[in-house]
């Protein structure tokens, strides 16, 4: 089940229209939590229980591949699914970040259908509050 | 993916296109003149090409373009935010026309990597070393500029 879901971009507008598409995509009576960089979304982590982390990958002080080692790494953390945001492309970093444990890796612009997409073996193992 | 590739008309139009209508549901047209359109009162927002190759990609547009860019995103905006918001929406722009014109310009066969977008007022450059493609966007000009170290 799907209750909390982390957006991790240094960009209001990304975070914005990320969570517009989740919204879109039909996860309702979800909660949103936010955070500008890797190391920000760590201290959340911490603090707040979270289902599902979406980050982008290229961020200033802790990017999305060093947030995505980190919460892997973490015993409290590991078992947080993480889905991965790029402007950028580069097929071997894709299948390096899928065997780091990453949902799927998207590019930029996202749109509803991807996400959930992505986000449909989540939803099937666990179930989303999908509206 | 050569340099060639990613100066082609065709797929800078298709990027544009595409960050426009995903992200603010907004037309991007092309125009067809040669003479390039002067942007007054601009603000611009501009990421590097780090790989394959060295350049950059950078978007000017009037701060009318940027705030109907702005809103189509966000709604509505306090004054207080507004300037704020819209060079931030402008930085997610260029980043997003960026990738996807790297991204078509190799068929999606190729790695490439951009920097952090940086954003402001009243870019300069070089008209011989740049290309630049003009789009309207709601009546405003919107040029986007590519640079590509020779």
């Amino acid at each position: 089940m799907i209750n909390r879901i982390l957006i991790v971009d240094d960009s209001d507008t990304a975070r914005m229209f990320t969570r517009r598409c989740v919204e879109i995509a039909g996860l309702a009576n979800v909660e949103f939590v936010e955070a500008s960089n890797g190391d920000e979304a760590l201290r959340v982590l911490q603090k707040s229980k979270v289902e599902l982390v979406i980050t982008d990958l290229n961020m200033p002080l802790m990017n999305g591949e060093e947030l995505l080692k980190k919460i892997k790494q973490d015993s409290k953390t590991s078992g947080v699914s993480v889905l991965m945001i790029t402007s950028t492309h580069n097929e071997a970093k894709r299948t390096e970040m899928i065997a780091m444990g990453a949902l799927s890796v998207l590019s930029k612009p996202i749109a509803p259908a991807t996400v959930m997409e992505a986000l449909a073996p989540l939803l099937k193992a666990g179930g989303g509050k999908s509206a | 993916m050569t340099k060639q590739d990613v100066l082609k008309a065709e797929t800078v139009i298709q990027a544009v296109s595409e960050a426009f209508e995903n992200m603010a549901f907004l037309e991007a047209v092309p125009n067809t003149e040669k003479k390039v359109p002067g942007v007054q009162n601009s603000c611009y927002s501009k990421i590097e090409i780090l790989s394959p190759f060295s350049g950059y990609v950078a978007v000017v547009c009037n701060e009318s373009v940027a705030t109907d860019i702005t809103k189509a995103v966000f709604g509505d905006i306090s004054h207080s935010q507004a300037e704020l918001k819209k060079l931030d929406t402008l930085g997610e722009m260029v980043n997003t026309i960026a990738g996807r014109l790297l991204y078509h310009s190799a068929g999606g066969r190729e790695p490439f990597e951009l920097g952090l977008p940086n954003v402001g007022h009243g870019l300069t450059w070089d008209t011989k070393e740049v290309d630049i493609y003009s789009f309207t966007v709601d009546q405003n000009i919107l040029l986007v500029i590519i640079y590509i170290a020779r």
